[in-house]
């Protein structure tokens, strides 16, 4: 029975660390996907205390919960603030902005290795329950489990704070008129989940090793138990963390020598999660913060001239491209290949209001069709692009079924789980990439006696394609159904009393995002020719919506999925001193304040018809072009109304 | 059931609305036949929009009916209602603010030609077009706001959004439409105009319209048919005029002063009656 001590002892771990996830997600709104991080964060702080200063760890211990507790629930506390009122989607790329940027400054502190970290508390026996020892360790992690539970629900019920901490959640501007301050109650709140944050990084620590992503992991152990509370119930959420400690630990012992199942333990939490969210009404799941309608800010639209002169000139530099660039051609190549990927998760989160975290996946499973059908069955490679995406479409509509009832956080954990569920528990089997060490194989096309194997060849495949992906979205952006998602995000409400069946609507944009997103997967396959799994984990999806998001956050649709490209493949390639750490911590940092900054609070629109006014009168210059054309220059001033009516 | 006249239009029976513990609505029975503006009035909390729900079908009513045009769609969803002729306004407006008040009235019809069929949420055949952008342009034309067009559905005033709600419902081509307080917001200049077009809506394309308002000078002047509801009961139903005079009525919501006012001479002639 000893994987029962141990699924119990980090079963109560991740019940802390649930509560924290509700205490303050039902306090603010905000659900934090920096949970983990903080952990991480915490544990290495903690690391640096006892084990390089040498400090005593009772010491060390309460210098970190109490001191960085407070310090990141203050912060946090200002962070949620900010993010409140944008929309949903908005909401997730913050918190997974500041998860990026965490774990990039701990690479950066740390090092990328993965640590060992010594038991600081005494291993040694503590009793015997029939036969299976129990350390002292244990016992202490399991006692410190119990106490912040049971702490935290005596302070609830009992103390005044925690009694205004209850009312914050049912009415805040009720609770400011009786003279408590609603923020105080929250940065209260978020000190207390960071303190548990910071108690469970720091027990969990010497049992995992330190290493910031696996650390950082360990939310995803806490949603399960979250979800088990239903996003609400303290104790439920609690009993959860046990629950799914067992059954890791359950799994872990009768698994583990069964491959690809030997991949379930990893994902309980979420096999849990989406359980309970198909068996729940959504009714009954609290309502986060942030707007559900809304499409991304507007940005003021370009004249149609001044857009067309736009599109060309970039369409003749990436034409010359090949000829400027000499040997970085493949970085641009590649960059051409994420456009692809950029362009259909913007359909999902720009232009449908939806969420998408598990994009990495569908461009995994596009990536294996195209090598299995070029490789085994030698597919021509146009065919193959086009099977990709084909094989990939019904993987996107299947989530869309399962996840029809969802939107804001909960379509995003739902989405996020199924990445996870893909990339632990399929990805190592014969239908993905199998046990290939080294990845699948990808090759380059011919078209009859034409080779396109070399990098310039292929690069102008890759720009055709990316060609024909942009007409094909604008042209549906254009069309019916561009118009029912640009709907669908502003108010589902509506739309279905207007007669629109919406579940076909979002297997039709999950397909549509789903099929782009397995040709990206096959130009990827493609294009680097050697691909294996790693390339597609989940946090590189968590790592495209924030990059999208901030992209999108100053520019159109297509431009936006170039600049996010640009921003993810080719800078990177010149700045060769920026290592992929610093990236993260870059992007988090960018997708953190794109997150405060571009949506609300910054008026794009209004930015974006000025420059539009600007531009138009510095190239169209005269009067008379002006007095010739009284069309567009009511446009113009249609432009300004709206923007200013916006602000 | 045995004559199956289009002109039953909405028919609720013994409707109830519980929210966990609290009865909201309670075996409310109404009609609202087509060709007529049927006014549903009571005080705030009286159940006025949780009727609404359940007949549109956001709302699962905890016991009773709501038959459409003699048909039961009490299990049915809200988008297969709307395929069948009932469509509605909300009370907190829900425009679509980031398109313009054109593409509004176009996805208001589209909506209901694409239905659940993916090929036709995809795009329509070029009659199908044809006709989209003429019932537009008819919607435009008959709420007067034909200069909003262009316009960003976002930018626009409370009344402005009220009459491009109204618009988008005209041209969704409906044969009984609900309409959730279209008239807060407005001014009276605004709210005396609104009322012109919602007669006129009924009595050229021979709809039927439940409304839900407080502006009892709109509701006076423009409906033939009244219900009042308070605390989740059917407390009255008749007229106007009879409304008016109905102690009941005036106990619960209307007041003394506002109905002799309003409904005039013919109230207190009935009354006398």
């Amino acid at each position: 029975m000893p994987f029962i001590v141990i699924g119990i002892t980090s079963g109560s771990l991740y019940g802390l660390a649930g509560l924290g996830l509700v205490l303050t997600y039902r306090t603010s709104g905000v659900f934090n996907f920096a949970h983990g991080a903080l952990a991480a964060t915490s544990a290495y702080l903690f690391f640096t205390l006892h084990v390089t200063w040498g400090l005593p760890w009772p010491v060390a211990a309460l210098v970190v919960v109490a001191g960085f507790g407070s310090v990141a629930g203050v912060t946090l506390e200002r962070l949620a603030r900010g993010l409140a009122s944008t929309r949903q989607a908005t909401i997730v790329v913050g918190t997974v902005g500041l998860m990026l940027l965490l774990q990039g400054a701990l690479f950066r502190g740390y090092g990328v290795e993965r640590r060992s970290f010594s038991d600081f508390l005494p291993a040694t026996t503590a009793f015997r329950i029939s036969g299976v020892a129990v350390s002292w360790s244990e016992l202490i992690t399991v006692a410190v489990g119990v106490a912040g539970f049971v702490g935290l629900f005596l302070f609830l019920r009992r103390t005044r704070l925690g009694v205004a901490m209850q009312a914050v959640v049912a009415a805040p501007d009720l609770l400011a008129q009786t003279g408590a301050s609603p923020t105080r109650v929250r940065v209260i709140s978020w000190i207390i989940s960071s303190a548990f944050a910071a108690v469970t990084g720091i027990l969990i620590a010497p049992g995992l090793g330190l290493d910031a992503v696996v650390l950082s992991a360990l939310v995803v152990q806490a949603f399960g138990a979250v979800a088990i509370g239903r996003f609400s119930s303290l104790p439920l959420t609690y009993l959860g963390g046990l629950v799914i400690g067992l059954l890791a630990a359950i799994g872990t012992k009768y698994l583990s020598a069964h491959p690809p199942l030997n991949g379930i333990p990893a994902v309980v939490p979420f096999l849990v999660l989406i359980v309970v969210m198909l068996f729940t009404p959504p009714r009954l799941l609290p309502k986060g913060a942030g707007r559900q309608e809304g499409a991304m800010a507007r940005v003021g639209r370009l004249s149609p001239r001044l857009a067309m002169g736009g599109t060309v000139l970039g369409a003749v530099g990436l034409v010359a491209l090949p000829a400027l660039v000499g040997s970085r051609l493949p970085a641009y190549s590649t960059g051409l290949v994420f456009v692809v990927l950029f362009l259909s998760l913007s359909l999902l989160t720009r232009i449908s209001g939806q969420i998408s975290l598990c994009h990495a996946a569908f461009a995994a499973v596009g990536a294996v069709t195209f090598s299995q059908l070029t490789a085994s069955s030698g597919w021509p490679w146009p065919l193959a692009i086009i099977g990709a995406g084909v094989v990939t479409a019904p993987v996107g509509a299947l989530l869309a079924l399962t996840a029809t009832r969802l939107s804001g956080i909960y379509l995003a954990l739902a989405t996020y789980g199924f990445g996870l569920l893909m990339e632990n528990v399929i990805f190592s089997t014969w239908l993905m990439f199998g046990n290939h060490a080294s990845g699948l194989v990808g090759r380059r096309p011919e078209f009859g006696p034409i080779h396109a194997n070399s990098d310039t060849a292929f690069y102008y495949v890759l720009l055709a394609v990316v060609g024909v992906s942009c007409a094909v979205l604008v042209a549906v952006q254009r069309a019916r159904l561009g118009r029912f998602l640009r709907a669908l995000a502003d108010s589902p409400i509506a739309l279905s009393t207007m007669g629109l069946g919406l579940h076909v609507t979002r297997v039709l944009v999950f397909s549509l995002s789903a099929f782009f997103a397995g040709v990206a997967g096959g130009l990827y396959m493609s294009q680097t020719t050697r691909l294996g799994a790693p390339s597609f984990n989940s946090l590189n999806s968590l790592l495209y919506l924030a990059v999208v998001l901030a992209a999108g956050a100053f520019s159109g649709f297509v431009t936006s999925a170039f600049l996010a490209a640009a921003a993810l493949v080719v800078v990177p390639n010149y700045l060769t001193s920026v290592t992929v750490e610093v990236q993260s911590l870059l992007f988090g940092a960018a997708a953190l304040a794109a997150a405060l900054v571009a949506d609300g609070r910054v008026d794009w629109s209004v930015v974006g018809a000025r420059w539009s006014a600007w531009a138009q009168r510095t190239i169209e210059g005269s009067r008379e072009l002006r007095r010739r054309s009284p069309v567009r220059d009511r446009e113009l001033q249609a432009h300004a109304a709206a923007g200013g009516a916006e602000t | 059931m045995s004559d199956s006249d289009d002109a039953t239009g909405l028919e609720v029976r013994g409707l109830s609305v519980r929210y966990g513990g609290h009865l909201a609505v309670d075996g409310v029975n109404l009609t609202a036949p087509v060709g007529r503006l049927t006014g549903l009035i009571g005080p705030n909390g009286a159940g006025k929009t949780s009727i609404f729900n359940a007949c549109s079908g956001l709302l699962r009513p905890s016991d009773g009916r709501v038959l459409l045009f003699d048909e039961d769609v009490t299990r049915r969803s809200p988008a297969a209602r709307a395929r069948r002729g009932l469509g509605r306004t909300f009370q907190r407006m829900e425009l679509f603010g980031s398109m313009t008040v054109a593409e509004n009235l176009t996805v208001g019809r589209e909506a209901g030609l694409a239905g659940s069929n993916p090929l036709r949420q995809l795009t329509g055949g070029r009659r199908e077009r044809r006709a989209v952008r003429a019932a537009v342009v008819e919607a435009l034309e008959v709420c007067g706001i034909n200069d909003l067009a262009d316009r960003p559905a976002g930018s626009l005033s409370t009344g402005q959004r009220r009459l491009v709600e109204l618009a988008r419902a005209y041209a969704g081509d409906y044969r009984l439409l609900l309409l959730d307080e279209p008239s807060s917001g407005l001014d009276r200049t605004e709210s005396e105009r609104f009322g012109q077009i919602l007669q006129s809506i009924v009595a050229e394309r021979g709809i039927g319209i439940l409304l839900v308002e407080h502006d009892m000078v709109l509701v006076m002047s423009t409906c033939e048919y009244l219900f009042v509801v308070d605390f989740g009961c059917l407390i009255f139903e008749g007229t106007p005029a009879e409304t008016g005079a109905s102690d009941l009525v005036r106990a619960a919501y209307l007041g003394e002063e506002e109905v002799g006012e309003l409904v005039g001479s013919t109230g207190h002639e009935e009354a006398g009656r």
